[in-house]
């Protein structure tokens, strides 16, 4: 029997842009030191300027409108014939995680990604490690997201694979998925997309969720499927897959009528800090 | 501090026409478009040998990004033995894959476990010949675990690399002929585990 390896690939340029932005994060985060940790501030300002480039998305909520430029379930005449939506096959299982019985797992990534934070420039944009509460993990392709609170409150991502751990922005501007009618306290905001395109956020007033994601593949030709969402503690988290312009996500919250919205190729992605485990 | 991004290199001269060597100094010497036309050079590479190494695209996405920051922090330590920098960032995104494994025992256990790559929701053939090569390759990277280290080591830079017989020589300080003796017995015992294994 011979040897017989797979053919190389040309490199995608998704995954060339996704590799170049973690080098250039890293190129520009200064060497840890006792001076620069104490120097939190001037390392942030030249921290904030090398956030890399990944996904931005433009909500526009279509409840009850007639505006057609705004995104609502793909209608069916805009569908691919060929095309039918399906349910994830493997849903991203839940890890719920009492605060007393802190699995070890959740801890050691949270402390992996702290100490990435510590070494970041942007160290003093963080609350300390000590405050950050597990809340539940998913695991895909090779990257595990815990979700954390700031001592219950303020939420945060850490993302962690076999060599590097990544935080998510603790500034980053929401994104809205789904906003709520007059009188009903609904809200989905997301505030992650992982390399591996999982999509993290919160989730007020809600138990379930799912997505419709619709990707492009010809002029006005979408192959939607449909997502499943693990929701715990206010927190969500979906996985939406790798997206590219012209894109659509709709958020359906409990069975409700969706809201969509479009992807763009990114200015923005929300990472707050990546680094090697070391 | 900002860098080029990839498509606006500034290097004096054709950067087709400097070596990786020239790069290099230039990369130590603090200059980041010089390391960034050297990951322009070699980025492609890189991802391929790191899936050859990991049997996976997501995890060769990770290692590749991290093979090029770890020569961007350790630029200052190494002079090339050859022109080309691809031996020793083949060696280093080899390293990763080891140590990695090696240190995050149950996390590298549960990495394994992975369901091979489906996201790429291609169309159906594709899909199908990727499940295949992840299966293949995975099966490859089982039966080149139990060679001997020098013996792997010759087989992840010739062969998996591409590399040829006289740069691994450079780069691991040892006669071409002890390379090619090297290729010789891996092939021979690659063949004969991949047989057990079938």
């Amino acid at each position: 029997m011979n040897v017989v390896l797979p053919p190389r690939r040309e490199l995608p340029p998704d995954v060339n842009e996704r590799m170049f932005s973690r080098l250039v994060t890293g190129m520009n985060e200064a060497p840890p030191s006792r001076f620069e940790r104490l120097r939190g501030p001037l390392a942030v300002a030249a921290g904030v300027t090398v956030i890399a480039a990944g996904a931005l998305m433009i909500p526009q909520s279509t409840t009850g409108s007639d505006d057609p430029n705004r995104v609502g379930t793909p209608p069916t005449s805009k569908t691919s014939p060929t095309s039918r939506p399906r349910t994830s096959p493997t849903p991203i299982p839940p890890t719920p995680l009492p605060l007393k019985q802190l699995n070890q797992q959740m801890k050691d990534d949270l402390d992996r990604c702290g100490t990435v934070v510590a070494n970041s420039p942007r160290a003093n944009e963080f609350p300390p490690r000590e405050s950050w509460q597990p809340v539940f993990t998913v695991e895909l392709n090779g990257h595990r997201i815990t979700a954390y609170r700031e001592y219950g409150t303020k939420p945060g991502f850490c993302d962690v694979t076999a060599t590097t751990a990544t935080v998510s922005d603790p500034s980053a501007e929401p994104m809205r998925l789904f906003a709520s009618e007059a009188g009903k306290l609904v809200d989905i905001d997301a505030l992650y997309l992982s390399p591996a395109g999982i999509l993290v956020g919160t989730a007020t007033g809600i138990t379930t969720m799912e997505v419709q994601v619709s990707v492009l593949v010809g002029p006005n030709e979408f192959l939607p499927r449909t997502e499943t969402a693990t929701v715990q503690s206010k927190l969500f988290a979906v996985h939406v897959g790798q997206l590219k312009d012209g894109d659509e996500l709709v958020t359906k919250p409990d069975g409700a009528q969706g809201s969509g919205m479009r992807f763009e190729q990114a200015k923005v992605r929300p990472i707050g800090a990546t680094g090697p485990i070391n | 501090m900002e860098i080029d991004r990839p498509r606006g290199v500034a290097i004096a001269g054709r950067v087709d026409a400097v070596t990786d060597a020239e790069l290099w100094r230039r990369a130590a010497a603090g200059d980041h478009a010089a390391f960034t036309a050297l990951y322009q050079r070699h980025a492609s590479a890189v991802w391929n040998h790191a899936y050859r190494l990991t049997g996976s695209w997501a995890l060769a996405e990770d290692v590749g990004a991290n093979t090029f920051l770890t020569a961007w922090r350790k630029r200052a330590e190494v002079t090339l033995v050859r022109d080309s920098a691809l031996p020793w960032l083949y060696t280093v995104a080899a390293n990763l894959v080891r140590n990695e494994y090696r240190r995050t025992t149950r996390f590298g256990r549960a990495l394994r476990r992975l369901p091979l790559d489906e996201h790429a929701a291609d169309h159906a053939d594709t899909v199908v010949s990727r499940v295949d090569d992840d299966r293949r390759m995975r099966q490859v990277l089982e039966a080149a675990e139990k060679l001997p280290k020098a013996e792997r080591e010759a087989f992840e830079l010739c062969l998996l690399g591409e590399i040829s017989s006289a740069d691994a020589a450079a780069l691991l300080g040892v006669a071409d002929t002890n390379i090619r003796a090297r290729l010789s017995r891996a092939r021979a015992r690659l063949r004969t585990h991949l047989e057990e294994m079938s």
